[in-house]
């Protein structure tokens, strides 16, 4: 039996560390076939066509909600930064909880100036009766509604119900947003109002958080942080050269948890407005909007961007684990309730893609960052093969990292982003350490999101 | 498995080394580049600043003349670089490398795309005759190239330009309301070109017509157009025509509008309402009152703020509205009325009365009725805390916080 089991443990050291090279070099191979096409993804937003659109009364009005936690200082920052949208049209609709503490009301009434209302509106989706509505003189943009809710969806349906525009943009109660963040996001809708239902993106990195943290009193990011948004952003930056998307290729809604949304309202009621959901209520939604789509046969489309200028808060080793945990149980929840379009003729090739560019470098990383240290352990390998296999490893993803960077600047055309791009030397050795530094954590996340979504609601 | 490692070690340390070598090589010549271009920016900047009577563009010849022709124009793409700054470089590059220029924007390459589109905006910057050039980009099959045109286009102070944008609409090569957005900002008057557009025969093109007209309210047969698209077979196009004529007026604006309020789609209903509350006609108010009642609840949103914009002359028409067998006429009366601040003035004047009517005290029991003790726990947390006790006796007095909707 010890036989057979430290034989297996060899065997599968060696094929994973093979098989992970073979799946690095074909990356390199497709980034730099990708590479030539890039090049014409990288038009300039010109200014005056941004600003057009900025001030033109054809441009969709747009509701952004937002549920503001109690003892939640930052509010006001998110509040501040979204009346500064630079939007033609918008309102915003705060719902905030008084019975959890009033501090947060009293504090957003003295703040923005704003006086009790009553008005009489449409619900069109079930939920608590609304305890008080606040409008202020000084900016009529801003409603705040104080509302019994438990949780996040039943703040959302809540403003659903009052929101007077086509589309509703769900803003968390902890982020901060750009100025130019709406238009960005809101220009697919902009330009097929008539199937866009849902416009889902991931989320930038948090840097905007941290101006916020740093004009209140101080940048709160600490090293590790630093060190998990650069590791965050090589990801992001491999995944971009490399054309490896998993929700494009699935052709299914794969959304983390903190992503932001735009909703089609129409879209939203007739599926039935947000719900609690461990996954994630965006998620949740985004699988009853495609499914309610898909039963009508209807031309509706939920597109996925990248970034489009909000940002999360700073982040801690264990809530940055916490964060990716809940990703996977996103991914995994997801894959799941999409099994029936993932079985389809049409979505088997590119779910056996997206397990193979997406999912199986994970795993194979994940079963190298287990298996090494238990090969010396019991002592299949000695020490010094387990770390020079180690090192192979992680120079190869640095290969994979470096050549995602030159493909970038190329793609730059020279003009190093237009605003000139910082030292790359950190990048590159930071894409060297990820495999030692970064996959331990990843692999811990995976498997606490692995956990919860077996044992949990699904 | 020692060698296998031993050799994929060896060959992967050189390869991260060569392609890290490689990475810092790019971006050590791409930053001494950009360095020189910031550099003569900078003066650039500040000869252009300083109103410096020589030629701007003395010494750039120099600085920047061997760089190859797409590097400069990425860079000037960059949105941080001042306008007036953009122009000279863009002029600069222009007389420099006319050829190349209007090369690269007639190609139809599509990896090329963006060098198209950095010439074109180059071109269209430095004043030379364009248009042909964004007609063909018009033309092509790139959405991004389409959008750049359309943009450059709609700032481009031509007649020809407006004409290429008004059949883009009409052939439908692009989402309308992007070409509509640069026909909205276009620099010359073109209420011809619009009104040809709102006389034609496909109903889309007739919706932007009419929509595009309301910035020309003034302009010969527009106000004749208008009326006789509130009368258009499709409903979009009576929406976009009632709108422009609650914006843009005129002796027969209010009659067209008050015929559309009964008209049998919810939404030209809707935007007949809001026109009527553009023109701030508060005579008309009780055509408006009646579409509190609405089945739909946007057609009664409109209402509402077409009320309020009346402004509080329309008060005794929504007092009547108070007694609608309709609940939801009645609330939004009661909302209305909230919301102009007559609810607040008639309260505090009788509270501060120790006599307060018997008129009065019947309309206040009516609001209050119709808003519901919401509304008049509102009020109550609107008002300073001395007030407050007395309009809650006062409140006590009638029995009115104890009404309900």
């Amino acid at each position: 039996m010890a036989a057979f089991l430290h034989s297996a443990l060899w065997w599968s050291v060696l094929v994973a560390f093979v098989a992970l090279l073979a799946i690095y070099a074909a990356v390199i191979v497709r980034s730099a076939l990708l590479s030539g096409a890039r090049r014409r993804n990288v038009i300039a937003a010109d200014p005056a066509e941004q600003s057009a659109l900025a001030a033109s009364r054809f441009t969709i009005p747009v509701s952004v909600i937002t549920s503001l936690e109690a003892e939640r200082p930052i509010a006001i920052d998110v509040l501040r930064s979204l009346l500064a949208l630079d939007y033609p049209q918008f309102e915003i609709i705060a719902v905030t909880d008084s019975s959890r503490g009033g501090a947060l009301l009293e504090l957003l009434k003295r703040e923005f100036a704003l006086a009790p209302r009553q008005m009489f509106y449409r619900r069109s989706l079930p939920g608590h009766d609304v305890h008080a509505i606040y409008g202020g003189p000084r900016d009529e943009r801003l409603l705040v509604v104080d509302h019994v809710s438990s949780q996040p969806a039943g703040a959302w349906n809540c403003a659903v119900n009052l929101a007077r525009y086509r589309y509703i943009g769900v803003v968390a109660p902890d982020r901060t947003v750009a100025r130019d963040a709406l238009l960005k996001a809101m220009t697919p809708a902009n330009t097929d109002p008539a199937s866009v239902v849902a416009i889902l993106g991931h989320l930038g990195a948090p840097q905007a958080a941290a101006a916020v943290a740093a004009t209140a009193g101080g940048d709160t990011r600490s090293a590790a942080s630093g060190l998990l948004e650069g590791f965050d952003r090589l990801q992001r930056l491999r995944d971009e050269v490399s054309g490896v998307t998993a929700p494009a290729d699935l052709g299914v809604t794969t959304v983390s948890p903190e992503a932001f949304g735009l909703w089609r309202r129409d879209a939203v009621i007739e599926a039935g407005g947000f719900a609690p959901a461990k996954a994630g209520e965006g998620l949740d939604l985004a699988l009853r909007v495609q499914q309610a789509t898909r039963q009508r046969n209807a031309d509706c489309r939920i597109l996925l961007m990248p970034d489009a200028g909000q940002c999360r808060p700073s982040e801690t080793l264990r809530s940055s684990i916490a964060r990716q945990a809940r990703c996977y149980h996103a991914m995994l929840e997801s894959a799941w309730r999409s099994r029936g379009q993932l079985a389809a003729s049409t979505g088997r090739v590119s779910a056996v893609s997206a397990v193979a560019w997406h999912v199986l470098p994970g795993l194979l990383e994940g079963w190298l960052v287990v298996a090494l240290p238990l090969s010396i352990v019991f002592g299949v390998l000695g020490w010094r093969l387990a770390l020079a296999a180690a090192i192979t490893v992680s120079l190869a993803k640095g290969v994979v990292t470096n050549a995602a960077l030159l493909v970038q600047a190329d793609a730059d055309g020279g003009t190093g982003g237009g605003t000139g791009r910082a030292n790359p030397v950190r990048e590159i050795c930071l894409g060297a350490l990820e495999f030692a530094v970064h996959r331990p954590l990843a692999a811990a996340a995976a498997a606490l999101g692995s956990y919860e979504f077996v044992t949990g609601r699904r | 498995m020692a060698g296998l490692v031993a050799a994929a070690f060896v060959c992967v340390l050189i390869l991260w080394a060569v392609v890290g070598a490689a990475v810092i090589a790019v971006w050590t010549r791409d930053s001494r580049r950009h360095r020189r271009f910031q550099a003569a920016l900078a003066r650039l900047n500040e000869w252009v600043s300083s109103g410096h009577p020589e030629d701007p563009t003395r010494g750039l010849d120099e600085k920047l003349g061997t760089f190859p022709p797409a590097f400069l124009l990425s860079c000037v793409a960059d949105p941080s670089i001042p306008e007036t700054s953009a122009n000279v470089l863009s002029s600069w590059i222009a007389s420099r490398w006319r050829r190349h220029l209007v090369r690269y924007a007639a190609s139809t390459d599509p990896r090329q795309a963006s060098r198209r589109v950095n010439a074109l905006r180059v071109l269209s910057r430095a004043d030379g005759d364009v248009v042909p050039l964004l007609e063909r980009a018009l033309q092509d099959g790139d959405a991004e190239v389409v959008s750049a045109a359309i943009s450059l286009l709609g700032s481009t102070v031509d007649r020809r330009a407006a004409e290429s944008l008004v059949g883009a609409l009409r052939e439908n090569r692009y989402q309308p309301s992007r070409i509509a957005t640069a026909l909205d900002r276009f620099p010359l008057p073109i209420p011809d070109l619009l009104r040809s557009l709102a006389s034609d025969a496909n109903p889309i093109a007739r919706f932007w017509g009419a929509t595009l007209l309301s910035r020309y309210g003034d302009a010969e047969g527009v106000a004749d157009d208008m009326a006789r698209l509130v009368r258009d077979p499709d409903p979009q196009v009576r929406k976009a025509a009632v709108e422009t004529l609650g914006t843009v007026g005129g002796d027969n604006a209010a009659a067209a509008a008050l015929g559309l309020l009964g008209d049998p789609v919810w939404y030209v209903r809707a935007h007949a309402a809001r026109a009527l509350g553009d023109l701030g006609l508060a005579e008309l108010a009780p055509h408006v009152i009646g579409l509190l009642g609405d089945p739909q609840w946007w057609v009664r949103q409109a209402a509402k703020e077409s009320l309020e914009k009346m402004g509080p002359g329309v008060w005794r028409d929504l007092v009547k509205c108070l007694d609608h067998p309709d609940a939801f006429a009645r609330n939004g009366a009661a909302e209305v009325l909230q919301n102009l601040g007559i609810l607040d003035s008639l309260i505090v004047l009788e509270a501060s009365d120790d006599h307060p009517g018997a008129d009065k005290i019947e309309l206040l029991r009516k609001i209050a009725a119709a808003g519901g003790v919401r509304m008049t726990n509102a009020l109550l947390e609107r008002t300073d805390a001395e007030l407050s006790q007395r309009i809650r006796a006062l409140l006590d007095r009638i029995g009115l916080e104890a009404a309900g909707a």
